[in-house]
């Protein structure tokens, strides 16, 4: 066996314990050391190659043997993902809601005297020449024909028409049929506001009966003058337009609703506010 | 068909030397040249498997350590003065690759690495079973080794010498799949016979 112990293997042996020795102090002072460097670098792309042709095998592997557990479990994916797009959509209507009952607190905060009911839009009448909608609560709820619908910013949506126990139908201001006394809150001039279907205004009111030497600005507010129905100073809309009536002796404005008509959800119905 | 060379087209030769031919290698040079490409390429593609595919498997807290035994069983098919050279830059390269566990390593398998080929050669006939034997032991002495260096430098605890013990077990269970490549290899060249 000694014979087997030349001098070249002492040298290598020899040469072993040096480098060692070496590395393990170049490593000690300097961290990483340049072969290190040289040898990590080569191998890095061939690693990451051999990585990705390892996650290949894995998922044929996966795909051939465990189909109908990948498939399985992808079904439940799906299924907890449309649960969670549903709880996002419901959280979304929670938050618009909640932005429109802060609304309403201030409007509550500024006229104490009304009395509101919320409720939600569930079904829409749209014909060519009226707009009108049915709401969730009726008259369980305190609901009358005859009560006003505002948005939670005090604007005029409409008048309620019909009231059963647990609906009623809401007459948008939209609607021809529907007449509302107004002022133009700067200049103080009285109207008759009513919807524009039947006069070609489709989508817009109309304000008839101004005096002709009545001065109309553009954007000019529109609000409710006081009645029954209506409480004074609602908002209705504001002034794009105006003109001279056909028989000349009257001027009309053409305004834009305020209350966004389309895109309500929720309205609130007054079902009692003081009058003076 | 018109595009393609017929078999005994005349070719003319070559008026430049390749980049080998440059060298003025020897056959038997040509040989030992493609002998030690292959064995490092066999130790890459085994450094490879060992890092992209077996270090995901652990059996009892233990995995394989392909390179070691590719090392160390390499140096059984090489003369002495050889198989130290060879074991010495093996492990340096397996150091500077970042998965060997520590610069002890080099010194550790250059050393097993000679005194096994010493051993099986002195005391031993060739054939696989010496072979796995003398391999085998080498493997456990390296990996018991690498244990009581860990302890000393209290980087483990003595309850890990379990998982120690498997890994040296489930490299040698390599070594009957690497044998036929290693003695295919060795046999370029014609030095392995040379007992």
């Amino acid at each position: 066996m000694r014979h087997f112990f030349t001098r070249k293997v002492k040298i290598v042996l020899i040469i072993a314990l040096l480098v060692t020795a070496g590395l393990a102090v170049a490593t000690n002072l300097m961290g990483v050391t340049v072969g290190d460097l040289f040898v990590q670098t080569i191998l890095t792309p061939l690693r990451t190659g051999a990585s990705a042709l390892t996650d290949r095998a894995e998922k044929l592997y996966d795909y051939i043997f465990e189909y109908e557990k990948l498939a399985a479990e992808n079904a439940a994916l799906r299924e907890e993902l449309s649960q969670m797009r549903d709880d996002s959509r419901d959280a979304a209507s929670i938050k618009r809601e909640n932005d429109r009952l802060r609304e309403l607190l201030q409007l509550k905060k500024e006229h104490e005297d009304y009395e509101l009911v919320d409720a939600y839009i569930i079904t829409w009448d749209s014909n060519e020449w009226s707009k009108s909608f049915t709401i969730n609560r009726g008259t369980s709820s305190g609901i009358e024909a005859g009560m006003c619908a505002i948005t939670e910013s005090g604007e005029v949506v409409g008048m309620v028409t019909e009231a059963g126990s647990n609906y009623a139908k809401v007459k948008t201001v939209l609607d021809s049929s529907l007449d509302i006394s107004a002022l133009i809150a700067t200049s103080g001039y009285s109207g008759m506001v009513r919807g524009g279907y039947a006069t070609g205004f489709d989508g817009m009111l109309r304000m008839d009966y101004l005096p002709s030497g009545a001065v109309i600005r553009n954007n000019d507010q529109v609000v409710t003058a006081g009645s029954t129905v209506y409480p004074r100073n609602l908002i209705l809309g504001y002034i794009v337009d105006a003109g001279i009536n056909d028989n000349g002796i009257a001027k009309y404005a053409v305004l834009e609703p305020a209350a966004d008509i389309d895109a309500l959800e929720q309205v609130f119905i007054l079902t009692d506010f003081n009058m003076e | 068909m018109l595009f393609f060379r017929r078999k005994h087209e005349f070719k003319p030769d070559r008026t430049e030397p390749g980049a080998l031919k440059k060298l003025y290698l020897t056959r038997l040079q040509r040989l030992h040249l493609l002998k030690w490409s292959l064995m490092g390429l066999m130790l890459l593609m085994l450094s490879l498997l060992q890092d992209a595919v077996l270090s995901r498997i652990s059996i009892y807290g233990a995995t394989f350590d392909l390179v070691a035994c590719g090392i160390l069983l390499g140096c059984m098919f090489f003369q002495p003065d050889t198989a130290a050279v060879f074991a010495l830059i093996s492990s340096i390269v397996y150091y500077f690759s970042g998965t060997a566990p520590g610069v002890f390593s080099i010194a550790l398998l250059t050393a097993l690495g000679v005194l096994i080929c010493i051993f099986r050669r002195s005391y031993l006939r060739w054939c696989f079973s010496t072979t796995f034997i003398c391999a085998g032991i080498g493997l456990m002495i390296y990996k018991m080794a690498i244990f009581v260096i860990g302890l000393f430098l209290s980087n483990i605890t003595f309850d890990r010498i379990g998982a120690f013990a498997i890994s040296g077990l489930l490299s040698a269970a390599v070594i009957p799949a690497l044998y036929p490549i290693l003695t295919a290899i060795s046999n370029i060249g014609g030095e392995a016979w040379k007992e």
